[in-house]
């Protein structure tokens, strides 16, 4: 016997959910298919930005309104549409199905799983278009967010809910960063929620996708990652709706007042895609055929990241966006648009990485706008020397290729900048938590490694981590709280390191 | 040319609700390939939106005046189709009214799936 009171409900739930009036159909006509373009005439109650849908479900999302028709990009092989062919409006906006179960996939923007794992159907519709929360909603960034990279958290440190760009020629790296930090995020900070990760690979070689996914999965970091694909073989529209996809993922975490870090790699290949679908919608090119709202396509975007306050759920949204430059010039188009959008950059200089310094990071060119905001107590107090001893160095460096008589605190200063650079060099696919980061630094800041040779300060820190980690635990938990390092503190590291200085064997 | 000036030319070959044929000759005269083509596809798309499809399941349901009513200074082209099993599809331009049997069960197949 059904319960009338189920039926009762299923009516309800039906009535609530059934458009308004079926029987009433807004239909177009295919009038060209062009390039993953449809211009269809007729559909003359859509809207912008509204799903449409073909005879052979097809689904397209409707970028242009014009007098007579309108512009639709296809969101998959459009290849059977022909002139002619019917397209419905569906009154949906474009959204993404997001649930806790996206953790650990592989995904395209519409959310479809590349991963050959079933498809995930329940969920939340969380809209790829979102107006970023206000001034009101949020709190300034004042929380650490760790890439495990000494040169990044030392001297450009980047909090939680801030966009820190990662900007560079091919191949010096910047993909690798985004990477160590995602790895990074495994350890759980004591007192801070885990960050959840999502990665957005845009344009980008499958090959190269499938290189990532394999590592994440290797260092146990996908089951906390979402991946968003569209690849270099996938359609512009695919192409353009894919970081938007990943932020839309990003709130849906956000609003249950999780902490995530999106990786938008890269926005360059992002730009193209747009410019691609703009040419081919006939709108107005400008600067480098770019079309006019190119600034907005991005600065949209990476408005929602944020940090909100605990009103609003205490949250955050911190975006590395990545964009590629051709011959180190960051003065082009969409890289000086996107560097005046974010809160700073991370410049990968190609000579540096030529001379082996990986990671390549400029810090003479790269900035945090948060600063300090963004450290640890012991962080700040090992780091606040080292930029300035950096950019000294650099200064100084220069003179030192005449070969000309150089005064003692000149060779002392450039002999330290060598050390410093040198502890700044770390291998890919190992971020060290922050603990052993503050003794690398405080070691060559503190003139402990002044005496050693250049070439053995690698094989002295990865020995002095283990040495600290094996037999003074104590000390790593002092450091690993973050707090503001004390004399007595001081004076431990001084007394570790100088034990361990004598039992360590230089090459 | 534009297409603004192509659509005003279209307006203006109507004499009435009729297209007239002597001016229809002489703008087709003025124009180039590709403003003809523009003019054609225009012509024709004042063509769709001054007429209107209606489709009935069987000739009984016919009843001109009710349409002529509903549509006034339009073509109304009445076309016959089983499928629909009862009722009526009425198509004016972009806008499509399903009031009939084969619709209700369509409807009710997808809510099924859903």
């Amino acid at each position: 016997m059904i319960d009338s009171n189920l039926i009762i409900e299923q009516l309800e739930k039906r009535l609530k959910d059934s458009k308004q009036d079926s029987k009433i159909q807004n239909i177009g006509v295919i009038e060209s298919n062009t390039d993953g373009v449809i211009v269809a005439s007729g559909l003359s109650q859509a809207v912008m930005g509204e799903i449409v849908e073909f005879d052979n479900n097809i689904q397209g999302v409707i970028l242009n309104l014009d007098e007579d028709s309108v512009s639709i990009i296809l969101l998959g092989r459009g290849d059977n549409l022909k002139e002619g062919d019917t397209v419905k409006r569906t009154e949906k906006l474009l959204s993404i199905t997001v649930s806790q179960d996206y953790l650990g996939r592989v995904i395209d923007p519409l959310g479809t799983p590349l991963d050959g794992r079933p498809k995930i159907a329940k969920g939340k519709e969380m809209p790829l278009e979102k107006i970023a929360a206000g001034v009101v909603e949020r709190e300034p960034v004042n929380s650490p967010l760790k890439t495990g990279i000494k040169a990044i958290d030392a001297m450009i440190p980047i909090g939680r809910g801030q966009r820190e760009l990662i900007i560079g020629d091919r191949g010096l790296g910047k993909t690798a960063v985004a990477i160590d930090t995602i790895i990074n995020q495994r350890t759980k900070v004591k007192g801070k929620k885990q960050v959840l990760c999502i990665y957005v690979a845009i344009g980008q070689k499958q090959s190269t996708v499938a290189q990532v996914i394999g590592r994440l999965k290797e260092e146990k970091a996908l089951d906390y990652t979402v991946v968003v694909n569209a690849g270099a073989s996938d359609p512009a529209s695919l192409q353009y709706l894919a970081p938007y996809a990943g932020c839309a993922i990003a709130e849906y975490f956000l609003e249950k007042g999780e902490d995530v870090l999106i990786v938008y790699d890269d926005l360059t290949k992002h730009a193209w895609a747009y410019r691609q679908l703009s040419l081919v919608l006939r709108r107005p090119a400008g600067r480098e055929a770019y079309p006019g709202d190119v600034f907005y396509l991005h600065s949209r975007l990476l408005e929602r990241a944020v940090k909100l306050n605990k009103k609003n759920g205490g949250g955050s949204i911190t975006a590395l966006p990545i964009i590629e430059t051709q011959a180190g010039d960051i003065s082009a188009y969409i890289p000086t648009n996107v560097i005046s959008i974010t809160d700073g950059q991370i410049f990968l200089e190609a000579d540096l990485f030529n001379s082996g310094v990986k990671p390549a990071i400029n810090s003479g060119n790269s900035v945090s706008r948060v600063g300090g905001s963004a450290q640890t107590g012991a962080m700040k107090s090992v780091s606040g020397r080292m930029r300035l001893e950096l950019a000294q160095f650099r200064e100084l460096a220069a003179f030192a290729q005449f070969g000309s008589e150089l005064d003692p605190s000149t060779v002392q200063q450039l002999e330290r900048g060598k050390r410093t650079t040198e502890i700044l060099k770390q291998q890919q696919y190992r971020p060290l938590p922050e603990a052993l980061e503050i003794l690398s630094i405080w070691t060559v800041t503190n003139g402990i490694t002044d005496d050693l040779p250049v070439e053995s300060i690698s094989k002295f820190e990865a020995e002095l981590h283990d040495f600290v980690k094996s037999h003074h635990k104590d000390l790593f938990e002092i450091l690993e709280s973050g707090e503001k390092l004390t004399e007595n503190t001081v004076k431990h590291i001084r007394k570790v390191t100088e034990e361990f200085k004598k039992i360590f064997a230089p090459i | 040319m534009n297409k603004k000036y192509v659509k005003r030319l279209c307006v203006a070959s109507y004499k009435g609700n009729t297209l007239d044929q002597k001016r229809v000759k002489k703008i087709t005269s003025l124009l180039t390939r590709k403003e003809l083509k523009e003019y054609i596809n225009i012509l024709k798309l004042i063509e769709k939106k001054k007429t209107v499809f209606v489709t009935l399941a069987s000739k009984l349901q016919l009843n001109k005046s009710t349409f002529q009513k509903l549509f006034p200074n339009k073509k109304i082209v009445y076309n016959y189709d089983t499928s629909l099993i009862a009722g009526v599809q009425t198509i004016n331009y972009d806008i499509v009214y399903n009031l009939n049997v084969k619709n209700e069960l369509e409807k009710i197949e997808a809510s099924i799936n859903e």
